[in-house]
């Protein structure tokens, strides 16, 4: 587990870049200067495969997806101002009830989704996991306060 | 598993807040605990036992169900 002062530095992270995140997915939005060159393991445009070689490639993708990650992790493993063993159970209940949801959409979405779509559903699937997680846990710690107020 | 948590606060006038200070945890957990929502861990069951001078079993009892 991390600090709890990661927590605030990852919703820092996180906002930001999971809106301009949402943003990309549906404009399709890319930065003109973070046209690079990055080294690749492995590259292919659906065409012949590429193994360790410099491309030119946007990375405005790479990025967003980077930082959504760092943001999402840093929130949901960062321990809370009061941790304790009841506050890891919940998290490990979240993070449980999420990999179920996303085992469930990954199911449906590979059963009835094809082509094209099929493709944006897994960037989605790519940090749904985690993002169901953080939600999860986030709504679990809200209710928790509340009731512990109402006493 | 119930509880007489509450029960033995009240004798010693403590609140929940003072109770989870005194054994490390947040007053939520004791709240969660006093209402059955949460089952403590062993360590934790013995910490609040040891606070209200009593054994583990005179404080928490299995249910049928458990």
């Amino acid at each position: 587990m991390l600090p709890h002062k990661f927590m605030r530095f990852g919703w820092i992270v996180l906002v930001p870049s999971l809106l301009l995140g949402i943003w990309y997915f549906i404009s399709d939005y890319e930065i003109e200067a973070l046209n690079v060159k990055v080294f690749a393991l492995l590259n292919d445009d659906f065409g012949p495969k590429d193994f360790f070689a410099v491309i030119g490639n946007n990375v405005t993708d790479e990025i967003l997806i980077l930082l959504i990650t760092l943001g999402l992790v840093l929130v949901g493993f960062s321990r809370t101002k009061t941790e304790d063993e009841y506050i890891n159970r919940v998290r490990l209940e979240s993070l449980v009830w999420a990999t179920y949801v996303n085992v469930a959409v990954l199911v449906f979405s590979t059963l009835f989704i094809y082509g094209g779509s099929y493709f944006s559903v897994m960037v989605v699937l790519l940090l749904s996991q985690l993002l169901l997680f953080v939600a999860k846990f986030q709504i679990a710690l809200y209710k928790i306060r509340r009731q512990g107020n109402e006493e | 598993m119930k509880n007489s948590i509450r029960v033995e606060r009240a004798i010693k006038r403590i609140t929940q807040e003072q109770l989870a200070q005194k054994i490390g945890v947040s007053r939520q957990t004791i709240n969660a605990i006093e209402q059955g929502k949460y089952v403590p861990s062993t360590v934790l069951s013995l910490k609040i036992a040891r606070e209200f001078d009593k054994r583990v079993e005179d404080i928490f009892e299995l249910e049928d169900d458990d």
